[in-house]
This record gives structure tokens, C-alpha cells and sequence, in this order.
């Protein structure tokens, strides 16, 4: 760790600052606001409001819509991160056999994480349309029906497979550099010892992406949780029936639809608590468990 | 244990770089080979080649006198140790050893039996159940050394292997090395840029230079009878002192010698030049490296650039300043003509002029 020395005592603090004033005012304030909010009931137009302690949460948990958008959300979060991270991977393999092209590769495949989210997801909102998308022809020469416009099951699928195709790239660069930090001569030493490429990959190269492996998992899980909100709201809306309703869309749409600022205020600070255990364990365990 | 024969070994790469040509070399069962040469010179590539890290370009590698060119470095059963250990760092050291074991089934008691008796043979029996990084350098190398052993491969290759560790460790581990191959007595094959290391471990040396062997030979053969001013330049410290043949410096060096014909440089080993009497080269005592058990002293010849390195006894009295007439021990002269190469005459002409007997022995391998 580098040392800085300043001569001012005052000069540390104010070149700090401006980042500490961003975070207050943008982070912070709004949190704790949001914490305070959850323990009121307040009026469609912000006249008046009640204090009401617990009760915005506990109408939540007894809400069997709510209950269901955890599903939904866990679903969706397991299936993005386990789709972007295994083609991911997949191609960072493939990438890393051929170093040479390594570089176009690279850039060529960073592309879709240029794309904004809500972008993203109308494109794969084109390409499924029931009426006029190119995959819902094919599937549809396949004798498959889809529509995801009433079947809940395909709309869901749609929306996972829309928000991985966006997180591929991020999770390919951080596989490549991953693997180009694993020394040659250690799969070299795996090869005279008689491991095919099959059980090098497992038994050497995986075992050794692990601490990149556990970063993106988190980073992923984040990412589906939080940051798919313009994707949902450009593609399905949560529907048909809620059944893409995952939980940031949710307190969009209690709060800003709904117009129930207290419940939506409860829901972000329950999807704040899951974001701060999630940041709990990568610090936890990114720093410790995973060094070999 | 197996024979490796290298028949008109070549590689090139992409855009027509030639890194290895036409390299004949046959070693025996149990033989200790070293490669060495200057960086860049292939001997890397060809102990790859060997051990099928690199395709072969022309040429054979047979090992036990099968052809080996088209096999996986897996099927050709041989061991190999890496400059950076190359040890895989999520497993203990048990573990590095036994994954080559369980990879072509041993059975588990057997291979429980063979890490016992390498981790014996090796020292690392306090260590099996740690991870390398918990592991000095030698230790790590001594695990890489171990993870060879309980393959009981037909050859070993070693890939610089001592490069990493500091000197005294290396020193430490190069007689480590040389006793292991005394007690496995399988086929070594060892690749250095260090010709102390060459010198001290090898049965028979192979001198690389460009891409072509220079020399094979015992390594008294190269320090003594070089086949090239090359050889004679790399082999030993400081190296052979090598003058032209035609200056005042030569000319005094080599006088009342016979040349062959078509000498154009002279050498002598810093160790074969003796304080004489009469004759000889004389010049001015320059720089004095006191070794301690010998000392270098850096003679300023008159009519010659570079200084000429004698070695003498470590207890020798001279002086920087002082003028000393030295002359080359009877046999000891070499003659390389125009193009470096050794002439054949070279051992027979030089006759003796007066040369003191010397408490020094004569052609004793650098330190």
C-alpha cells in the first residue's frame, strides 16, 4: 500500500469530499428516507400521512402476490446468472484456445454490454414476437407455440434470456483474464500427467477460476435483481399476470402506478437488506475463502 | 527407463523462424543429457518437442525406440520438472503427486506407497499436507521433482528447473538432482542456460548455439578439446582467452609453435598460461580478482585489446602494475581457423617453453 503524505491537514478531506457529498446526497439521504417512509401510510397526493410502524411489511409477507414476485425474482436471478455465466465461460474457453484472434474476439463479443438494458430487451422482444420475430417463426417451423404475451412461463424465459444475452460479454472478459492468469506450464504439467482436456478443465482450470467464478456470481445476482428494471418494463411489464413481476419492478410499480409509497418504500428497503447481505458475502468471501 | 533418440529434429514457426535444425542425438538408458546453450539457442524446444508440448516440424523423437512424433505428451510416459514449478496451487502436495497416479488408475494403496517413498527420498514427508504456497522455493521444486518421481516415467525432463532459486539453493539442489539420478538411474534430460550447472551434472553435454548442436561431448571433452572458439567461449569462467593468431600478442603467445595451417585464432584456458622465464606473451599486471582459492589476474598484453585472464594459485604474489611474462602449458594451445571451428592439428604442436611447474592442476572445471 502506497503512502500519501500531505503537509495540510485540511487537504485529504476536501480532495474526499465530493464523493463523499455525492454519496450522502444520492445514496444516503434517499436511503434513509426510503427507511423512514416504509413506517408510514401516507395519501395518493402527499397531503397527509400515518405512522404506522411494521405494518407495510407485514402486509407484504401476507401478500401472496408479493410472495410470489420472490419467486419469480429467484427464478429469474438463478436462471440469468446460470445462462450468462456458463456460455460466458464456454466462450472464454474457446476464446483462450486461440490467442491469436483473442483481440477481434474480445471486441467483437464486448459489444451487447454497450447495448442499454431497456434496448437490450426490446430487441429479444422483436426477434420472440409471436407475429412478426424471426426465433418465434423458427420455433414455430418447429412445431413449438409461442407467445409470450399469454403464456407466462415463455415470457419469463424471454426476460432471462434477454438480461443473460446483456451480461455475457461483462462475465466473458472477466473469465478470459481469469484464464490467461493461469500459468501455461501448469496445464503443460496436467497434460504429461495424463489429465485429457476434459478433466484439466475440471480438475485444474475450474478449480482455479474460482475466485472469478464467486465474484460474478455475486456481481451477476446483483445485476438480475436490481438492474433488469428498464428490461422488464420496455419487454413484458411484468405480465402477462405478474408472472415477470420481479421485485424492483414491483416497488416501480406499487409506487408509481399504485401510487402506495409506504409499501413501495417497504420493498426497496427489503431489496436494500438483500443487497447488503449479497455485498456481505462477496467481501466475506471473495477475500478469504477463495484464495488457494 | 528408455533410450530417446532425436533423428534430424527440426521446428520452425509460422513466417518461416527456424528454431531448431537438424539435430541428431542419440541417449542412452539412464544416460544424464544436458542442453545448454545462450537463450533463444532451441534447447527449450527440443526437450518440448520431446515431450510433445510442441509439434515436431521434421524429423523424429523416439523414446524406447517407438516413434513418438504423434503422441499426446500424456501417452509417451515421461516426467517433467518446469522452470516456475508449475505445481497446481489448490492441491496439497499430496495431492500434486498423486494426480498424475489417479489419472491412469493406479490403485490407491499403490499410489499411497509411492508418494510415502518419494516424500522419503525427497525430504517432503513433513509437507504432504500442505499447499505449495506454503512451500519455499526449493521445497516447491523438490514437490515438482516428487510429482515426477511416482510416475516412474521412462525419461525426466527438466526445464531449467534451478532457475528461480538463489545460489546457494541452487547449488544445494544441482547436487540433490545428481545424487537422484544416481539412485533412479533412469534417463535424464536436463535444459540450463548455466554451463556450471552443465558441467556438474552431465554425463554428456550437448552445446546448442542457433538452433544447431554445437558439440556433444563429456563435459571434460568440451572444456578441454572444444570444437569451436563458441564452445570455448561458453564453457568455463572466466572463458577460454582467445587472441588472433597473426598479432604481436598471438604471435608471442604461440612462439616457437607450429600452427597448422589456416590458423587465424589462438586460445588458451586462463589456468593452462604459467609465469615462464623466457618466452611467451608479456605484459602488465592490470586488474586482480582474489578468489580465494584462486586468483584472476587481467594481463594488458601489448599489442592486444582485451586483457588476457590467467588463473593462479590463490596465494600467488603479484601485484597490479607488475610485468609478467606468461607462456601456455605444453598441449594446451588450441588453434581455431577463420570460421571458429577447431583445427584437428591443434593438440600436437605446442611444445614447451620453460613453463614453471605449477601447484595449479590444469583443465579443472570452472567454478
Amino acid at each position: 500500500m502506497k503512502r500519501v503524505v500531505f503537509r495540510s491537514r485540511w487537504l485529504p478531506y476536501a480532495l474526499l469530499a465530493p464523493q463523499i457529498a455525492v454519496t450522502l446526497i444520492f445514496f444516503f439521504w434517499p436511503a434513509l428516507r426510503a427507511i423512514e417512509s416504509s413506517f408510514f401510510i401516507e395519501d395518493a397526493f402527499g397531503f397527509a400521512r400515518e405512522f404506522v410502524a411494521f405494518e407495510n411489511y407485514a402486509r407484504l409477507f401476507a401478500d401472496a402476490g408479493y410472495l410470489k414476485s420472490f419467486r419469480t425474482t429467484l427464478i429469474f436471478g438463478v436462471g440469468v446468472t446460470a445462462l450468462a455465466m456458463s456460455i460466458a465461460l464456454a466462450l472464454a474457453v474457446a476464446a483462450n484456445r486461440v490467442l491469436q484472434a483473442t483481440t477481434l474476439y474480445r471486441t467483437l463479443i464486448i459489444w451487447p454490454y454497450a447495448v442499454a438494458p431497456a434496448l437490450a430487451g426490446v430487441i429479444w422482444f422483436f426477434l420472440m414476437n409471436p407475429s412478426l420475430g424471426i426465433v418465434a417463426y423458427w420455433l414455430d417451423l418447429l412445431g413449438y407455440d409461442w407467445n409470450h404475451y399469454q403464456n407466462g412461463d415463455q415470457a419469463l424465459l424471454m426476460v432471462i434470456v434477454a438480461a443473460a444475452w446483456k451480461q455475457i460479454s461483462y462475465n466473458f472478459l472477466f473469465f478470459l483474464a481469469g484464464l490467461q492468469s493461469i500459468p501455461k506450464s501448469m496445464m503443460e504439467a496436467a497434460a504429461i500427467d495424463r489429465a485429457g482436456p476434459w478433466r484439466r478443465f475440471w480438475t485444474i482450470t475450474f478449480p482455479l477460476l474460482s475466485p472469478t467464478t464467486f465474484f460474478l456470481l455475486v456481481i451477476n445476482f446483483v445485476y438480475a435483481f436490481f438492474e433488469t428494471f428498464a428490461l422488464i418494463h420496455a419487454t413484458t411489464s411484468g405480465g402477462p399476470s405478474d408472472s415477470t413481476s420481479i421485485l424492483v419492478f414491483r416497488v416501480y410499480q406499487t409506487g408509481f402506478v399504485g401510487q402506495d409509497y409506504g409499501s413501495s418504500a417497504a420493498q426497496s428497503v427489503i431489496l436494500m437488506a438483500l443487497v447488503i447481505g449479497l455485498t456481505v458475502i462477496q467481501f466475506r468471501y471473495v477475500e478469504r475463502r477463495v484464495n488457494y | 527407463m528408455a533410450t530417446v533418440d532425436l533423428e534430424g529434429l527440426g521446428k520452425s514457426y509460422q513466417g518461416g523462424v527456424r528454431a531448431v535444425e537438424g539435430v541428431d542425438l542419440s541417449i542412452a538408458d539412464g544416460e544424464f543429457i544436458v542442453l545448454v546453450g545462450p537463450s533463444g539457442c532451441g534447447k527449450s524446444t527440443i526437450l518440448r518437442m520431446i515431450a510433445g508440448l510442441e509439434t515436431v516440424s521434421d524429423g523424429e523423437v523416439r523414446i524406447g525406440g517407438a516413434v513418438v512424433n504423434r503422441l499426446e505428451p500424456g501417452e509417451r510416459d515421461i516426467a517433467m520438472v518446469f522452470q516456475n514449478y508449475a505445481l497446481y496451487p489448490h492441491m496439497s502436495v499430496r495431492a500434486n503427486m498423486a494426480y498424475g497416479l489417479k489419472n491412469q488408475g493406479t490403485p490407491k494403496d499403490e499410489i499411497a506407497r509411492r508418494i510415502a517413498e518419494a516424500a522419503r527420498t525427497l525430504q517432503l514427508e513433513a509437507y504432504l499436507d500442505r499447499k505449495p504456497r506454503q512451500l519455499s522455493g526449493g521445497q516447491r521444486q523438490r514437490v515438482a521433482m516428487g510429482r515426477a518421481i511416482v510416475r516412474d516415467p521412462k525419461a525426466f525432463l527438466f526445464d531449467e528447473p534451478l532457475s528461480n532459486l538463489d545460489a546457494k539453493l541452487r547449488s544445494e539442489l544441482r547436487t540433490e538432482i545428481k545424487s537422484l539420478h544416481r539412485r533412479l538411474g533412469a534417463t535424464f534430460i536436463y535444459v540450463t542456460h548455466d554451463q556450471v550447472e552443465a558441467m556438474s551434472l552431465a554425463d554428456r553435454i550437448v552445446l546448442m548455439n542457433g538452433g544447431r548442436i554445437e558439440q556433444i561431448g563429456t563435459p571434460m571433452d568440451l572444456y578441454a578439446r572444444p570444437a569451436s572458439r563458441f564452445v570455448a567461449e561458453f564453457i568455463g569462467t572466466p572463458p577460454m582467452n582467445i587472441l588472433p593468431a597473426e598479432s604481436p600478442a598471438g604471435r608471442a603467445l604461440a612462439a616457437g609453435a607450429r600452427l597448422p595451417a589456416g590458423t587465424e585464432w589462438l586460445g588458451v584456458r586462463p589456468e593452462a598460461l604459467a609465469p615462464a622465464r623466457t618466452g611467451g606473451l608479456t605484459g602488465q599486471a592490470g586488474l586482480i580478482e582474489a578468489l580465494g582459492a584462486d586468483m584472476l589476474v587481467h594481463l594488458i598484453a601489448e599489442g592486444h585489446d582485451h586483457p588476457v585472464v590467467l588463473r593462479l594459485h590463490g596465494a600467488a604474489e603479484v601485484r597490479e602494475g607488475e610485468r609478467l611474462t606468461v607462456a601456455p602449458e605444453p598441449g594446451s594451445l588450441r588453434a581455431f581457423d577463420g570460421e571458429g571451428r577447431a583445427l584437428a592439428a591443434a593438440k600436437t604442436f605446442a611444445k614447451r617453453l620453460g613453463a614453471q611447474p605449477r601447484a595449479v592442476s590444469c583443465g579443472r572445471p570452472a567454478t
